[in-house]
């Protein structure tokens, strides 16, 4: 009985232990990702990531840094981009003109012009989590959400 | 299962715009997400960075959770995804000891969520429990819990009740605490799992 009690004594310190984990700051943000739902716009799902792959568990302290691939398709378009260091050089496919926008809960939206091949640039991209937000012709198509190192 | 069965309304509700019903759904699986994270040793930015991203993940994809009460597992799922890409993004840059990462690694993916979600929904029954008991046992409780421990002389001052009554008291509040109907319930769906 008493074995019994010290058990749960120390479930119940454990269980105290994980409320506090739980920060004030993580429910407010947990809380405002409900501002990013987007209604009528169509998503582009992430098709491919070379960050995700269990053999990058596995790299060694040696790899030398690359840029990051990734592709988000739907809809009959992909988008391919190039990501390193926080400069990104994207591509729409098929190409075709439009603006893109960069939306970020943790800065302000950046917009850039894709030109007529479907490229776009961004230099100075804001920190992870973000997605894109596409305009063209009159079409608006929004990105899954990006996580990791851009 | 009683929990499982309110989580189908607040999904719908958030579904068609009712922040409220988001706000419930936040409160009830927080805990759920943070532990993952905090398990997988993810801590500040970093930890930050995946809680936003899996409740990002989940508004983007409300509309198309078939099944609401999978909702728990889609989370787990989703916050040790992020939390793996978080470990792999890290790794690329800052050189560590391939081995010794390698195992931790390992280590974690094999817990499944299944059990951080049993366990999470036993924390958050014994914290109800704990509440629910009367002001004097759940203080007795609380203060026995402090860490680092309080010598009992203390908290026999701050109580005033004699330190040999100390033990006698938390043995009475803790069979109380075993009786709550937040742990009798979650005691019914383990008996209930176990003969499905």
């Amino acid at each position: 009985m008493m074995a019994d009690d010290e058990a749960l004594m120390s479930e119940l310190r454990q269980a105290l232990r994980s409320r506090e984990a739980v920060t004030q700051r993580s429910r407010e943000a947990a809380r405002a990702a409900f501002t990013w739902r987007t209604i009528d716009e169509e998503l582009l799902e992430l098709s491919h990531d070379s960050l995700a792959g269990a053999q990058a568990l596995v790299r060694g302290p040696a790899e030398v840094v690359e840029a990051r691939v990734v592709s988000f398709e739907g809809q009959g378009i992909s988008v391919e981009l190039e990501l390193e260091a926080g400069h990104l050089i994207g591509q729409v496919l098929p190409g075709q003109s439009g603006s893109v926008t960069v939306q970020s809960p943790s800065s302000a939206q950046v917009t850039v012009e894709v030109d007529d091949a479907g490229l776009f640039e961004i230099l100075e991209l804001p920190p992870a989590p973000l997605r894109l937000r596409l305009e063209l012709g009159g079409r608006v198509l929004t990105t899954a959400w990006l996580t990791g190192p851009p | 299962m009683s929990q499982a069965n309110a989580v189908a309304p607040l999904v719908e509700a958030a579904r068609s715009g009712d922040a409220d019903a988001w706000d419930a759904l936040v409160d009830r699986y927080l805990p759920l997400v943070t532990g993952l994270i905090a398990r997988h040793r993810l801590k500040g930015a970093d930890a930050d960075d995946v809680n936003q991203s899996v409740w990002l993940r989940l508004v983007e994809h409300l509309g198309d959770l078939r099944e609401p009460e999978a909702l728990p597992g889609w989370l787990a799922t989703t916050t040790r995804n992020e939390c793996l890409r978080v470990l792999r993004g890290g790794r690329r840059s800052t050189p560590v000891d391939p081995q010794g990462a390698t195992v931790l690694d390992v280590a974690v993916v094999e817990s499944s969520w299944e059990e951080d979600l049993v366990r999470d929904q036993r924390h958050q029954a014994l914290l109800e429990a704990l509440r629910q008991l009367p002001e004097a046992r759940r203080e007795l409780l609380m203060l026995l819990l402090t860490d680092p421990p309080i010598p009992y002389t203390e908290i026999s001052d701050r109580l005033g009740i004699p330190v040999g009554s100390i033990g006698p008291t938390r043995a009475r509040a803790l069979a109380q605490l075993r009786r709550s109907p937040a742990l009798a319930a979650l005691a019914d769906d383990d008996a209930m799992a176990s003969r499905r």
